[in-house]
């Protein structure tokens, strides 16, 4: 008796269903063989009921796409970093993009207020939002103007790094990490530094003078599974370590200048200008990766831009700025205490205003007890001219207004859904740009008694979506246009570029994607940290900067 | 069905958490992974609850950093079929089928539409006792229509091994649903 293969089965089965499936009888699918075709009869009958099945599947597509809002809402709910500051997360989760959108409207929205979110703060190298963390902190160094402060911060900040590669070598974790480090000693195969013990492989690669106990290196390892510290590369500073707390000095930095600006034609504009320092405080090289450096220009600026609908509830006023530059100009808040012809009391302060001083009543009348946010000017004499007033919604409770920016989840009559945030929706809510969900928003709002939010102000920034973030090498750059691991990007004076940015270098670039789909016009890079300076018996023997110190604006 | 570069950027940006391509990924499979829960537990309100939940458990793989090596839909169906298996262990003296679900369809006669619907009730439970990749050959297959190419590729496997489960699960179908007659 001749034998079927099973393969010959299984073949001769699936031709035989291709054929019922193109709705040809069971009798004329089967196979000639009468053998097989006992075989395969009863099997095809299953298939035939198989496919009844097809046909009368229910319509589910209503029941998805409910499930579908209810797992795009739990989305953004696991989207959320672990956050030490609940304001700016879902913010800041966006990458690096959205950090400078935050510089912007930390100072917009918060008049002047430095609170930094620590989103994603336990995040480590290799996780996704590792890179979030790193710019988080290059925000945070970037508006922390005190000298002290920014020592510590950055003494933190390397603090961090090496914990962060005990964390790695903990959990067995293999990636790529840097840390500056004190050399505790080196014997030639390994190196402790920080407590940390580096192993020297051949191809590791020394830099600068041989490690020696008390000098700093810089070291690029790699945290294999079996938890050993491999180095790539160790650099060695030819600087000596300075206390951990030096003594104050005169600042060094430019603040930060950011403005906004609603422009009459409905079209939002954030602009967000950083002018860092150019060298490292304590005559210390600058950490890895986290100094702010201006490159090609003394000051560069990124713009994000959206166009509003045309239907979109664009109110008054055609700008909203606000600066905190050395030119003295302040943005101001309070309740008006009294209106003169020639100038108005707010808050304790007088401040002169003039006929031609634009008054926009968005929230009210301009009266006494009403609520106004001024721009103002602080002239040579110590007097305050203004060059705006806006009156605003009385906030229930004054101190209590909350400002954030985020994704929206929800718009709802009467709320919407910010970064997991209530927010009431009046009348009286200025909004400029379309919203729609999963957009940024930049939402300024009054806290209720009852710690609900009542919004005052929301600028809608730019869809989510749009916000390209990527990491490669440079392999090209002709002028404006670079090529970044194949793809194009195309930068114009607006871009921010922080660190040195060379072919061949790691860069991250943060972007719009441009219409034609294949070029990111990028809006921020980050480069490398600046080069080392090159050692120079100053370094050692005076931390002092180099660069001529700016005092701060009061 | 080779994984297109659209299909890879679009995975990228799922890992990324990117909203817009969470919605894409959820309307991409959401309707194979409902089917696949729906004919292995016969319950659409649980089927509709269980796809949700594939979806959330993906974000926390994603999360916690235990996402897909090869293939994207095999590791999802692994996930529904985890949830799936769960559910079994949880309510396993709890199954019914429930008439609330009968489809009235063509002539709208109730007896012939509850008579069918009883028979696609029989065939689910038929198909809720195969193995995991038995049944996702054959909803894959006959429930959602795909090739033995494309069913290939969903699972990691060669063609020759979907039509060798393929024929095991109509064999196996067949001695489920003769023992039930």
């Amino acid at each position: 008796m001749e034998h079927t293969r099973p393969q010959d089965l299984e073949e001769a089965l699936d031709i035989a269903i291709g054929k019922l499936q193109s709705g040809e009888a069971i009798e004329a699918c089967l196979p000639a063989d009468p053998s097989l075709a006992g075989q395969l009869r009863p099997l095809l009958q299953v298939a035939q009921s198989l496919r009844s099945l097809a046909a009368h599947q229910r319509d589910s597509s209503r029941a998805l796409a409910a499930a579908r809002r209810r797992f795009l809402r739990e989305a953004a709910r696991l989207r959320a970093p672990r956050r030490t500051f609940p304001l700016f997360g879902p913010l800041l989760r966006r990458g690096v993009a959205s950090t400078v959108v935050l510089v912007a409207l930390l100072v917009v929205l918060l008049a002047g207020t430095t609170m930094m979110a620590s989103a994603s703060a336990s995040s480590l190298p290799g996780d996704p939002l590792y890179r979030v963390k790193r710019a988080a902190e290059s925000v945070h160094l970037a508006l922390t103007f005190d000298q002290d402060s920014r020592s510590a911060l950055k003494r933190t900040i390397e603090d961090r790094r090496i914990q962060e590669t005990r964390d790695l070598l903990e959990r067995h974790r293999e990636t790529t990490v840097s840390f500056r480090a004190v050399v505790d000693s080196f014997t030639g195969p390994t190196l402790v530094a920080a407590g940390l013990t580096v192993h020297l492989a051949e191809t590791t690669t020394i830099l600068g003078p041989e490690p020696a106990a008390g000098r700093i290196v810089i070291v690029v390892a790699v945290t294999r599974p079996e938890g050993r510290l491999v180095a790539q590369r160790i650099q060695t500073l030819e600087v000596t370590p300075t206390p951990r707390r030096p003594p104050s000095r005169a600042a060094t930095t430019e603040p930060a200048s950011v403005e906004a600006t609603v422009a009459p034609g409905a079209e939002i504009t954030a602009t967000a200008a950083i002018t860092p320092s150019a060298t490292p405080e304590d005559g210390l090289p600058p950490n890895a990766g986290l100094e702010v450096t201006p490159t090609a220009a003394p000051e560069a600026t990124a713009t994000v831009t959206c166009t509003t609908s045309p239907t979109a509830t664009c109110l008054p006023p055609p700008t909203l700025p606000v600066t905190a530059t050395p030119s003295a100009g302040l943005h101001l808040a309070g309740l008006v205490e009294s209106i003169a012809p020639d100038a108005w009391r707010v808050a304790g302060l007088d401040i002169a205003v003039g006929a031609d001083t634009p008054i926009v009543e968005r929230g009210g009348p301009a009266e006494v007890g009403a609520f106004v946010r001024i721009r103002a000017v602080r002239q040579p004499d110590g007097s305050l001219v203004a060059q705006r007033i806006v009156v605003e919604q009385l906030p229930s409770e004054a101190g209590t207004a909350a400002a954030f920016a985020a994704t929206i989840e929800e718009v709802a009559d009467g709320h919407w859904l910010v970064g997991g945030r209530r927010v009431a929706i009046t009348a009286t809510t200025a909004i400029a740009g379309e919203p729609e969900v999963g957009t940024l928003a930049a939402i300024e709002a009054a806290r209720e008694p009852t710690g609900e939010l009542t919004a005052i102000r929301i600028l809608i920034l730019a869809p989510a979506e749009l916000l390209v973030e990527m990491e490669g090498t440079v392999e090209e750059i002709v002028d404006q246009e670079w090529m970044v691991d194949g793809c194009a990007v195309r930068l114009d004076d607006r871009a921010v570029i922080i660190g040195e940015v060379s072919v061949g270098q790691q860069v991250e670039i943060v972007g719009l994607q441009e219409p034609e789909g294949d070029v990111l016009r990028a809006l921020l890079v980050l480069g490398e940290a600046a080069p080392l300076p090159s050692p120079t018996p100053t370094a050692a023997e005076s931390p002092t900067p180099s660069v001529t110190p700016t005092r701060r604006p009061d | 069905m080779a994984r297109t570069d659209q299909e890879e950027a679009l995975l990228q940006r799922v890992q990324e958490y990117d909203p817009a391509a969470l919605g894409a990924i959820y309307d991409r499979y959401s309707g194979r992974i409902y089917n696949y829960i729906y004919y292995r537990l016969g319950d659409e309100n649980l089927a509709e609850d269980l796809t949700g939940t594939v979806f959330v458990k993906m974000m926390e793989a994603i999360r916690s950093s235990k996402s897909w090596n090869v293939s994207f839909s095999g590791w999802l169906y692994r996930i529904a079929h985890n949830l799936v298996v769960d559910h079994y262990r949880r309510h396993r003296q709890n199954r019914t089928v429930s008439l609330d679900d009968c489809v009235l369809v063509g002539d709208q006669d109730p007896v012939k539409a509850v008579e069918r619907q009883m028979e696609c009730d029989r065939l689910r439970l038929a198909i809720g006792q195969l193995t995991r990749e038995q049944g996702l050959v054959v909803v894959l297959k006959f429930v959602d229509g795909y090739t033995n190419a494309e069913v290939a590729e969903m699972l990691g496997k060669t063609e020759g091994a979907v039509k060798s489960l393929q024929f095991r699960a109509m064999a196996s179908l067949r001695r489920i649903l003769e023992v039930k007659e």
